[in-house]
């Protein structure tokens, strides 16, 4: 039993390592000369049907050979065909091919099937990194927003708080001036420039509160009511708003509209308008009354607005940063927030339009604003 | 100890009223002159420079101007010649808590202090005393 149980093993053995070797030499051939292919799709069908003849071709040089070796040794007298039916060896040789054939297909398919989950892995892996890839551009634009949204935040903060602690600093120190100067005598004017400061500052207070209620109303707008608008009849509204600012300052508005429709939120674009108005008006060149120009022209799918007035203009080139900045006053003269163009712009953003700036100092400011025109 | 010459730099007018109110109040200086922003304080100090106006001792200087605020004010006052700026003294004077603008306004040698408004009686005194 023990003996019986050795060979066994020892036969086990042996056609492993046969195995092993086989497959060894087979593949180190075929790979080293590039046979079995593992990239294209072809190679997936054809790697077994590569190696099959290729066994069935080495299997064929045992039977040559041993023929030839038996014909050198004792001649062929009876031909070689007797020669095979003859000799029982021969007979075993001439299996070669067949064994070969089989072991060599059996390696060719699991080389393809090495291939076909390699290949699969790759497939998933890819197909996961596109995922992944996807994911993190997305990650990344949400990431940008934030980001962006996480400055202008920071930026309002510190303007606003800026701009709130101005006139509560103003009103301390005029305070403190009261006290020093109270007790004095003929104090009387000072006292009522004083109070008359209070009060413009307490004013100021309160539009900085107004104006940062604006700009968290617009920024709180999910979306505008879009929809074809006569630009006429902001322009109108706008105009009847302003009339007393606009004879008080002896200025005039001229208009040569359109009378297509834009596509729009009528409310913000009074809003728009408004502000331009005002501001071609309080930013007045002193040497002349203002005139303001309003024309609009359709332009491919575009109305293009301009707003032209005849101020004391912009230097365009130092202030380019600073125009549509929130809080950002572009003028020493005037009293403001700085608050205008920011929501000028804004707005115009947010109706998915585009606002433009010429300026020449001495001369005057020309906005160009351009809104998607209504079709309809 | 009088000077001779206060330039406040500041676009706010109120806040321009009371330093001038301060500075006649404790009898600081001889002149007290006032610009709105850092461009007309450089064209000031051109002046000055040149001999066309009185040059200034002290700078009391804001940050959040139109046209030029202080930090761009402060660039290009860097920039002038030396000999029109030796006897100067530039202090800061702004609202302005924010961390960026303190430690902006260290990395220039020439902002020798940084005051926050509003400017009180016995720190201006003070001030007057540790430089003048």
């Amino acid at each position: 039993m023990k003996v019986g149980k050795i060979k066994v093993f020892n036969y086990v053995r042996i056609t492993k390592k046969f195995e092993v070797f086989w497959s060894v030499l087979l593949i180190r051939i075929f790979e080293g000369s590039s046979f079995a292919s593992r990239n294209t799709n072809f190679s997936l069908v054809s790697n077994r049907l590569r190696f099959l003849f290729l066994g069935i071709g080495f299997g064929f040089l045992f039977p040559f050979l041993g023929t030839l070796l038996v014909c050198l040794e004792e001649g062929c007298r009876d031909g070689v065909v007797s020669l095979h039916l003859q000799s029982r060896l021969m007979q075993i040789i001439d299996l070669a091919p067949i064994v070969l054939g089989a072991f060599s297909y059996a390696l060719g398919a699991s080389v393809d099937r090495r291939n076909r989950s390699e290949r699969l892995a790759m497939t998933a892996i890819q197909e996961k990194a596109a995922l992944q890839a996807e994911a993190s551009t997305k990650l990344q634009l949400q990431n940008n927003a934030l980001h962006e949204l996480n400055t202008t935040l920071e930026s309002l903060v510190y303007t606003a708080s800026h701009d709130l602690k101005t006139p509560v600093i103003n009103l301390e120190s005029l305070l403190i001036m009261l006290k020093m100067i109270k007790d004095q005598p003929d104090s009387a004017a000072k006292v009522d420039e004083i109070i008359n400061r209070m009060i413009d500052s307490v004013q100021r207070f309160r539009g900085t509160i107004d104006d940062l209620l604006e700009v968290s109303n617009l920024e709180l707008q999910e979306a505008l009511d879009i929809k074809p608008i006569s630009l006429l009849a902001v322009v109108t509204e706008v105009q009847s708003a302003c009339t007393r600012l606009v004879s008080d300052e002896q200025a005039s508005i001229q208009l040569d509209l359109d009378s297509d429709m834009v596509m729009a939120d009528h409310h913000s674009l009074v809003t728009v308008f408004q502000n331009l108005i005002v501001n071609a008006i309080q930013y007045r060149d002193v040497r002349r009354n203002p005139e303001i120009a309003i024309h609009s022209r359709v332009t491919g799918p575009w109305m293009e607005i301009m707003v032209a007035d005849n101020g004391k203009g912009i230097d365009i080139e130092k202030q380019r940063d600073k125009i549509f900045k929130m809080f950002t006053r572009l003028h020493s003269t005037q009293d403001g927030a700085g608050i205008g163009l920011f929501l000028v712009k804004r707005t115009i953003d947010k109706l998915r339009g585009e606002i433009s700036i010429a300026s020449q100092v001495g001369v005057g400011t020309t906005f160009t604003i351009r809104l998607p025109h209504s079709i309809a | 100890m009088k000077l001779n010459c206060i330039l406040l730099v500041e676009d706010d007018d109120t806040t321009n009223f009371y330093n001038q109110f301060l500075i006649e109040n404790l009898d600081l200086a001889e002149h007290v002159a006032v610009t709105s922003n850092g461009q007309e304080a450089l064209e000031y100090l051109k002046l000055a420079g040149n001999g066309e106006a009185t040059t200034p001792d002290l700078i009391l200087l804001d940050i959040n101007m139109p046209v030029m605020n202080g930090f761009e004010f402060i660039e290009e006052y860097e920039n002038l010649p030396n000999d029109w700026k030796s006897k100067i003294l530039v202090v800061m004077l702004t609202t302005s808590l924010h961390p960026n603008d303190v430690a902006r306004a260290q990395e220039h040698p020439s902002i020798r202090e940084y005051f926050f408004k509003p400017l009180l009686k016995d720190k201006l005194g003070a001030l007057v005393e540790k430089y003048f």
